[in-house]
Parts: C-alpha cells; structure tokens; sequence
C-alpha cells in the first residue's frame, strides 16, 4: 500500500460502486422513479441491502428546534422592515448573504422570473 | 442475485416511506389552512403578515432539521434558519408562483448554510465528489451487498439510541457536500430533479455524487465498526472529480 496516497482525513477515498449497487440506490433515492420495473426486479436484492444501509440512517434523532423559532424568524423579518429596504438582511455570521440564493435556479430570487 | 420477489413489498421492507417532514410533522396554524406554500407567500406579499408566519411555522421542522443534520450545529441551523426566510421576505417578489416554493426555500437555506460553513472554515475544504468507478475486478464495490448482513436490528430503543449516536457520527464525518446531497435526498425525498435545481448542479452530477455520498457513508460505518469495506482491511484510493 502506498501509504503516502492514503487519504487519513476526512475527505473521501475513491468509493467503488458497482452498477448494480448505484441503480439499487437510485431506484430507492429517485422519486421521479425513472427506472423501469424490469430493472427494478432484477435488483430487487440490492434494492433490499442498499434500503438496510440507508435505513440506518432512521437511527438518527431528528433535530427539534427550540421553543419559538419560527416566531423569532418572523420578529427578524418584520424588525427588517419591506424587502429591500433593510440591510437587516445582512448577517454578521454570513459571508454573502444576501446574493446567496440560487444563480442558475430560475427560481431563485435572484434570477429572472419565469 | 436475481432472486425473486415482488419488488414493491421488497422495497416496502427495505426504505420506509416518510413524510419529506422526516416523520416529524410540522406546524400548521389555522389560519393558514390548505393553502398552499405559493399561495401563503402570495398572500404575504399581498400583505398579510399571517400567511407569511404560518408559511414559517409550516417549514419550522423539516427546514430546521435539514440545517441541523448538514450544519451540525444546532445554534447555527436556527441562524441560518432565520436568515433563509428573510431572504424569502427580501426577494419575495421575484419568486416565481408557477414553480414550487419548497425547493426555492431549500436553494436559499442551502446556499446560506454554505456560506456559513465556508466564513467560518469549520471542516476541512472538501474535494469534489469521489469518482464511482469499477473497482480492480470490474465489478465495482459490493459493500452495500456486505453491509446488509451488518445491519442490526433498530427495535429496541436503547439499541436505537445508541446506533443514533454511532449512525450521526459518521454522517457528522462526511465530506460536507456528499451530507448535503444525501439529507436532500433521503429526509427530504426531493426528486433528482429538484436536487439539481437546489444545489445548482447537473443531474448526471446529483447522481454521481450520491452514489459517492452513500458509498461514503458506507464506508464510515464499517470503519466505524472495525472493519474496511471489503470486509478486511480499509479500502484505498484516489479521490477524483465527477462533476460534469
């Protein structure tokens, strides 16, 4: 093993997933469910495994916010008076705030509307 | 490998369906009733203060825990939080009401929660994804086939617990941007499509870099357990770029 390509940090190491394995996840991960039946058959016992990896992640506690977020997000908005008026908008704890929404989105605030 | 099965009930067995909420529902004030999210930010926009609250009490969970799991920071994913929907307030009025707002929110709340992670350099600058590639015999990995008979059982609520804390950090270790993608994706259930439009990235990439993302945490969890992916010793390699 060449030691000094070994990756210790915790960047990821170059993962092998077979084909198979990758449609296994897609066919679980992909809502808009562009797999066929056919191919989703033929997988089905990696459907299974990948759904057991995965399900491991249920084991995570889901965060709870604490009491009154929402009502604090809403005192911020109306302290910051009509949109576009404020540099309220602004956070000290952020880098680019008010341009970071999406560019490319066409949704996003910041694009042209559709 | 082909076994039979019907592939509906496999898949029932093997990924339980859950609300995008991640089974924790949210708020839902009267008086925004069934309107929907486009609807309540039109009304906001109309002037009534009231939709806009409950549009935010409406997403108080499912967006916080989304902020939580990524930021890991629970004081910064109430921050972040907060300054998502000003910047809803702020750019209202180019919101288009024929899309839908619930990846909007998400591409804005993302996007700051990324900001945040790179002023405060909290994690070492993650490389892009690692490549999936076929391994040495050309069959690529088969660690999630492994993993499946090291899946234990997470009935008993003092194993769940547990298992939550072993589960949480090595999601917590992932590079940012594949526990991005995979949260997007498996508490959120937002469609490839709309991963793409949120994180800004082609399609053929939120694929790659899923696979990378599960590949990741599956192999956090048998390091984690002692034993490297193919069951023997840590896996080795070169992380690439798949972005396209």
């Amino acid at each position: 093993m060449d030691e000094s390509k070994t990756n210790t940090s915790k960047q990821p190491e170059a993962l092998a997933l077979g084909a198979s394995d990758a449609q296994a996840v897609d066919a679980l991960l992909d809502r808009a469910g562009t797999m066929d039946g056919a191919t989703l058959a033929g997988e089905a016992p990696r459907v299974q495994a990948a759904g057991q990896l995965l399900g491991l992640l249920d084991a995570m506690p889901a965060p709870i916010p604490s009491d009154g977020l929402a009502q604090r997000a809403m005192d911020r908005v109306l302290e910051s008076g009509p949109a576009g008026t404020s540099a309220a908008a602004l956070s000290p704890t952020l880098s680019k705030p008010s341009g970071s929404v999406g560019r490319t989105f066409a949704n996003a605030p910041d694009a042209p509307r559709g | 490998m082909h076994s039979g099965g019907s592939i509906s009930s496999t898949m029932l067995l093997a990924i339980p369906r859950r609300s995008p909420a991640s089974g924790v529902a949210n708020a839902k004030p009267s008086d925004v009733g069934d309107d929907s999210d486009e609807r309540l930010l039109e009304r906001y926009l109309n002037g009534d203060n009231a939709a806009f609250r409950g549009l935010i009490s409406r997403y108080e969970r499912e967006l916080y825990a989304f902020l939580a799991r990524f930021l890991g920071d629970r004081a910064a994913a109430e921050d972040v939080f907060q300054e998502a929907f000003l910047q809803v307030h702020q750019s209202g009025h180019s919101f288009d009401p024929s899309r839908r707002f619930r990846p909007w929110l998400f591409t804005i709340a993302a996007n700051k929660a990324r900001d945040l992670m790179r002023s405060q350099a909290r994690r070492p600058a993650s490389p892009l994804d690692a490549q999936i590639s076929p391994g040495a015999n050309g069959e690529g990995g088969t660690f999630i086939d492994l993993m499946a008979a090291d899946v234990p059982p997470i009935d008993e609520p003092a194993r769940r617990t547990e298992l939550g804390l072993q589960v949480r950090k090595v999601v917590d270790e992932m590079p940012d941007h594949l526990r991005e993608i995979l949260m997007l994706s498996y508490f959120h259930q937002f469609p490839y499509k709309q991963i793409a439009d949120i994180l800004e990235i082609p399609l053929g990439t939120v694929k790659s870099r899923l696979h990378a993302a599960v590949a990741s945490f599956a192999h956090g969890w048998r390091d984690e357990h002692g034993l490297g992916v193919d069951g023997t010793a840590s896996s080795n390699g070169h992380a690439t770029t798949d972005d396209d």
